[in-house]
């Protein structure tokens, strides 16, 4: 603890530093903000009490839930960045096929990247008019818009104010990626995502301390606690791959020097596929719902049979084993566009390197693929208990609110973003460190008045 | 639409860093002028003159131009005091060719060594500091001043000397290996004292920008490896062309699979990927960078028994310069030369931090404003264009660009002929020695007759240079007729002069284009001098070496306008080859920015490690380090103290050697951690500085227990190695982004992990990780 406080007043004495973390903190207060600005002509209360009435059991309570609850209060955000993040991910996949992006990406270095930032831009706006346009259809057939308003107004503005609101958080996020610290885009999904925390736990303490089970919340504390340490041991664990390059040829060096435990490797992740499988897996078991929702028409006789109650409740035991499946075979698939044996080995063969004992080429693809199999059996079932978390300590009694924060997509989200923040800020330590040193004059640990001999070092 | 300067500025067309004043200082300027007039005329010793009082600025200047006047018989145009302010007040300045850059940036660092003491001046080459050193002598010996060349070759003692001397003349390397020899001294009286206050760089884009990516690395010689190299050499020059490929762009040069069998057929039974095969299998694959990466005359020169590099920026055959990992030793196997001894990386620092030691910084050139964002990034100067002191006469022909190798050499011989027909001198600009000599020869067979100027030739190149622009005379040339060089229509004689001057002037033929389009404008620059009429014409051809390397065909296959190449126009095609060139540029630009990021850190650890090494010089911190260990023997330790000193130097001097040693190797391989989500920089970063503090640990340790073991038994240790010569050398940069698509990368990144969020192309991810899923089965 008193390291933590003497790391943080280390960062908070850095002027560089300090002023990142202030211009982030004040430009996430900014996203905040518009969350509670609503889209003119919507009456948010409406909109709210009918998101609200299907408890995020649905796909739209899955995309409120990255909106930070802009979603459902019709606020000028309320698209979030998603369509940026749709089209960054369209313009790499369309790298893989049209030779015009496929230059721009591998020959054209930096200047290609900035085509390619102006080209995903564009695209967002295109996709925000799109998806504007659904968005505002929904919150029509909800009742929420104002009938006073003119339709061709309400449309017009509707759809303008919500593109510029993307793209207003989309600058937000390059603002912090550029002088804050972090991640922009992620830092604000993760914002969005746990700007809840704090109510929920005064919800839960209060209505532990109402009925008078203040150990047992301290408990679930210890838990959540646990839990969080999972994850991050999780996230962070690499299998490394030793490899040498066949590039240098090496004379008869110093034998007596000590050697250097910096061996060249690949790290293969255990959960590289994120939170992929996951999000992906909720998406597909609402799709039931949703399909028999349309077909029905709203017929409540299906929506209320058990089998769909069950499947679209995530706290129900049904559903939990469902995820838990759907998860652990969907972290294979995504793992696959994440580690590619193949292209590792071709590319390790193209740069004359080698995984001692294997045989480039076929050999070596194969032991690739040997070992992130390996590594990934583990690491899919944990993600599968992640994703089910939440129901277990929902049976064990802890208020849906919170047992949310237990687990899946929200903890994943936070514990990767904590950490990259925290090693960016470590890295910037690191830097400063040294500068500091050079600048004082002196090196670590000795004292002695060292004698300069100026400017020729 | 035709922009002002303020829109264009405002739209960031002109960058900030740039000063486009032509009527900069010009005040200034006036009165510099009325001094000079008053001076020229008076009879008193400048000495004198400095002696009684201190001179301000203009006055001083003034003086000087009077003094350039009556000792050098050139009277200054204005452009030149506008220039001499500029790099007094630390810019960049940009003055073309012939426009008398020399005496500018004499006057400039004369005012700067008169109120400071002492001033630099680094030239493109030794020749040219030397010349220039030489030139201006009578000026600062007028004005008190001392003046000294510092050449490359200098022995110990007279490089002490001239560095006293109030101006230095000399070149980045000298100084830059001056430098790390000084980080590497075992007695004060060896150091060299480089003066770190002002600098003035001349042709600064090639020694800041293109020059920057390579280190200045001071070199030790080791013993080689004791692997069969010539047998290996062999080996590899049996290989046919589909059993390896070459990837210049994206450096790689592998065996392919044909490949690794006859070389598993060579060595029966070995296991080539670990223990000994591997080192066998290094030795291959350097062997293999010697053969189809490096090539006679045009990388080396073989010279009896020796190989001989060749600077790729001057052309010129460079002294003591070797490759390294063994390159070296490979290319002597290839050669069937005496294999030498290898290098081993002693002592290094980058250009960009040896530059920024100097507390002032400018410099000249002819080519700034492309470079000039690049400049202030990186050295922190404002570049300031000097408009020429009479119009421009040079004519700049379009590009023509060929579809074969054959077609090229046609044209380029039609066109001398041509030229040379009607009395013009024609100077052709070529990439290499190998080149310059086939042209040299295809063109005496078509009986034209020439003369050659390449690094085989370089005893001759005042005299060659000297009769470059007489009436019909062809020149072939490699880069070292590009910066530097001043080709005065008629050799100075005015009747020659006006002749070639209507036959059109000195005609300047590139027959390729460079990496930067700045660099191709270096050669344009030779014709056209202080408004003569010259012209200039590239002729190049879409199989030249570069547009190969860089996949020219590539590039034009994946456009949008794919159309036949035998049907384009010179217009289209050109469209194409500008934009390979522009390709390079930007990706020679990411290399340079990814050099220095990796630069920094290391540089300050090496700061660190000198610090501690130098404080030893005063033996109260000997006294200190041993006090522990040694309490009652500080008799003993005084009386040992130079041996001390040197025990310690081998050791700090051993282990820093040993660091460089790993973070070069490590800096090879870290791209590898991307494939993880992972920054290579900040894992880099992490690595370095838990090394650096280990190796430094060790050192000390190891530093202290071989003090005291000589101290209580007085034996005499292994006396330390003495050093050699230094090289500088020749780097193999990877790539940071393994993979050209980025995806798989960016999805892996944890700080990205809202890409993973999208629910709308989630499904999209689903599907190419399913085909990625069933390609990777074995079919």
């Amino acid at each position: 603890m008193k390291k933590l406080i003497e790391t943080l007043k280390n960062i908070w004495k850095i002027q560089e530093l300090r002023k990142r973390i202030l211009y982030t903190l004040g430009l996430i207060l900014v996203y905040r903000f518009g969350k509670y600005v609503v889209i003119p002509g919507v009456n948010a209360t409406i909109m709210q009490s009918a998101i609200n009435q299907a408890q995020g059991k649905d796909l739209l309570g899955l995309i409120n839930n990255f909106t930070g609850g802009a979603f459902s209060s019709a606020s000028v955000f309320a698209l979030g960045i998603m369509p940026y993040i749709t089209a960054s991910i369209i313009v790499q996949l369309l790298g893989f096929a049209v030779p015009y992006f496929q230059r721009l990406q591998q020959h054209e270095g930096e200047s290609g990247r900035k085509k390619l930032n102006q080209i995903t831009r564009l695209l967002t706006v295109a996709i925000t008019l799109v998806q504007g346009g659904g968005y505002l259809t929904l919150v029509k057939n909800m009742g929420a818009v104002d009938p006073n308003i003119a339709p061709g107004l309400f449309w017009f503005s509707g759809i303008i104010i919500l593109s510029s609101g993307t793209i207003f958080a989309m600058w937000l996020g390059e603002k912090i990626t550029d002088r804050g610290i972090g991640n922009g885009i992620s830092m604000l999904i993760m914002i969005g995502i746990i700007a809840n925390i704090p109510s929920a736990l005064l919800f839960e303490f209060s209505s532990r301390v109402e009925a008078g089970g203040a150990l047992l919340f301290v408990l679930e504390l210890a838990l959540f606690f646990l839990v969080i340490v999972a994850t991050i041991l999780i996230v962070q664990g690499v299998r490394k791959i030793p490899i040498q390059f066949a590039k240098r040829m090496v004379g008869r060096g110093n034998i007596n020097m000590p050697v250097s435990g910096n061996r060249d490797y690949i790290p293969l992740k255990v959960n590289a596929a994120g939170v992929m499988p996951i999000i992906f897996a909720q998406a597909i078991m609402f799709l039931p719902a949703t399909i028999a929702g349309w077909l029905s028409n709203n017929d409540s006789s299906i929506m209320a049979s058990g089998f769909m109650q069950q499947l679209t409740n995530p706290f129900s035991f049904l559903s939990s084993v469902f995820a838990f499946l759907l998860v652990v075979v969907f972290t294979f698939v995504y793992t696959a566009l994440i580690v590619n044996p193949k292209q590792y080995s071709e590319y390790l063969k193209r740069q004359n390197a080698f995984i001692p004992g294997v045989k480039p080429g076929k050999d070596t693809a194969d032991f690739i693929d040997e070992i992130t199999t390996r590594v990934t059996l583990p690491g899919s079932i944990f993600l599968g208990l992640i994703t089910i978390i939440p129901a277990i300590a929902f049976a064990f009694g802890v208020s849906q609110r919170f047992a949310h924060y237990f687990g899946g997509t929200s903890l994943l989200i936070l514990v990767a973003v904590v950490l990259d923040t925290l090693q960016q800020i470590e890295s910037y330590l690191l830097m400063r460190k040294y500068d500091g040193l050079v600048k004082s004059g002196r090196i670590k640990g000795r004292s002695g008045s060292g004698m300069q001999i100026g400017a020729s070092m | 639409m035709i922009l002002n300067k303020r829109t264009q500025r405002s739209w960031g067309i002109i960058p900030d860093c740039v000063i486009d004043q032509a009527d900069l200082y010009l005040d200034e300027v006036k009165e510099i002028y009325q001094f000079e007039m008053q001076y020229r005329q008076s009879d008193s010793s400048p000495e004198l003159l400095l002696a009684n009082r201190s001179m301000q600025l203009l006055e001083f200047l003034g003086l000087a131009g009077a003094l350039v006047h009556r000792h050098l018989g050139i009277a200054l145009f204005a452009g030149q005091y506008q220039g001499s302010l500029a790099l007094i007040r630390k810019q960049m300045v940009e003055m073309q060719t012939g426009e008398g850059k020399t005496v500018t940036i004499a006057l400039a660092s004369a005012w700067l060594a008169y109120s400071l003491g002492k001033s630099q001046i680094l030239t493109f080459n030794d020749y040219l500091a030397g010349r220039d050193a030489a030139w201006m002598a009578p000026l600062y010996q007028n004005l008190g001043l001392s003046v000294a060349a510092v050449h490359e070759d200098d022995i110990a003692a007279k490089r002490k000397a001239s560095y006293q001397a109030n101006i230095v003349y000399s070149t980045i390397k000298t100084i830059g290996f001056d430098f790390l020899r000084n980080q590497m001294i075992w007695n004060l009286d060896e150091l060299l004292p480089i003066d770190f206050g002002s600098v003035i760089i001349d042709e600064a884009d090639a020694m800041l920008i293109d020059e920057a990516r390579h280190p200045l690395v001071l070199a030790g010689s080791r013993a080689g490896t004791p692997l069969d190299l010539n047998f290996i050499s062999d080996l590899i020059g049996s290989l046919n062309k589909d059993d390896f490929e070459v990837d210049e762009r994206r450096h790689e040069l592998f065996l392919t699979d044909s490949g690794i069998k006859i070389i598993q057929d060579a060595f029966p039974g070995l296991d080539l990927t670990s223990g000994e095969g591997f080192s066998i299998y290094s030795a291959v694959q350097v062997a293999l960078q010697a053969h189809s990466l490096l090539h006679k005359d045009i990388h080396y020169l073989v010279e009896g028994d020796r190989v001989k590099l060749i600077d790729e920026f001057t052309g010129r055959v460079v002294p003591d310069r070797k490759w390294r990992n063994g390159l070296q030793a490979a290319v002597e196997a290839k050669e069937k030369v005496t294999i030498q001894m290898d290098g081993e990386v002693l002592q290094m620092i980058s250009i960009p931090h040896l530059v920024r030691k100097y507390d002032r910084i400018a410099g000249t050139t002819a080519t700034a404003a492309d470079v000039a964002e690049e400049l202030h990034l990186l050295y922190g100067v404002k570049t300031c264009i000097i408009p020429t002191h009479q119009t421009s006469q040079r004519i700049d022909l379009p590009l023509q660009i060929c579809l074969s190798q054959e077609e090229k050499n046609g044209r380029i011989v039609e066109e001398v002929r041509k030229r040379s027909l009607i009395g013009q001198p024609v100077l052709i600009g070529t990439l290499t020695v190998r080149e310059s000599e086939v042209l040299a020869d295809l063109l005496t067979k078509s009986d034209i007759s020439v003369q050659l100027l390449n690094a085989n030739h370089d005893e001759k190149e005042a005299k060659i240079i000297a009769q470059a622009a007489l009436p019909g005379m062809v020149t072939i040339a490699t880069n070292m007729a590009g910066r530097g060089t001043d080709i005065r229509l008629g050799n100075g004689d005015p009747e020659l002069h006006k002749k070639v001057s209507e036959t059109g002037g000195l005609f300047v033929l590139g027959t390729n284009l460079h990496e930067a389009r700045r660099i191709d404008r270096q050669l344009r620059g030779r014709a056209g001098r202080q408004g003569d009429p010259g012209e200039t014409k590239f002729i190049v051809s879409m199989t030249d070496d570069l547009m190969v390397r860089y996949h020219l065909k590539e590039i034009m296959d994946a456009s949008w306008l794919r159309k036949d190449v035998q049907k384009m126009n010179q217009t289209q095609r050109s469209h194409y080859v500008l934009m390979v060139q522009k390709i390079i540029e930007k990706r020679l630009e990411e290399m340079r920015r990814n050099i220095a990021e990796y630069a920094d850190f290391l540089e300050s650890q090496r700061i660190l490690w000198s610090r501690e090494r130098h404080q030893y010089f005063d033996s109260n911190c000997i006294h200190d380090l041993l006090k522990m260990e040694l309490p009652d023997a500080v008799q003993e330790i005084e009386q040992h103290i130079d041996a001390l000193r040197e025990i310690l130097f081998y050791h700090y001097d051993r282990y820093w050697a040993q660091f460089l040693q790993e973070m070069m190797l490590r800096r090879d391989g870290i791209h590898l951690v991307r494939l993880g989500g992972f920054q290579p920089l900040r894992i880099f970063r992490e690595e370095a500085d838990i090394r650096f503090e280990g190796l430094l640990e060790s050192c000390r340790k190891i530093s202290i227990q071989d003090c005291v073991e000589y101290v209580k038994t007085a034996d005499t240790l292994n006396t330390p190695h003495s050093f050699t010569r230094p090289t500088s050398t020749w780097t193999y940069i990877a790539s940071d982004n393994p993979f050209t698509n980025q995806l798989n990368i960016r999805l892996a990144n944890p700080g990205e992990i809202a890409l993973q969020t999208d629910v709308f192309t989630l499904p999209l991810l689903f599907i190419k990780g399913l085909v990625d899923r069933w390609r990777k089965k074995p079919k």
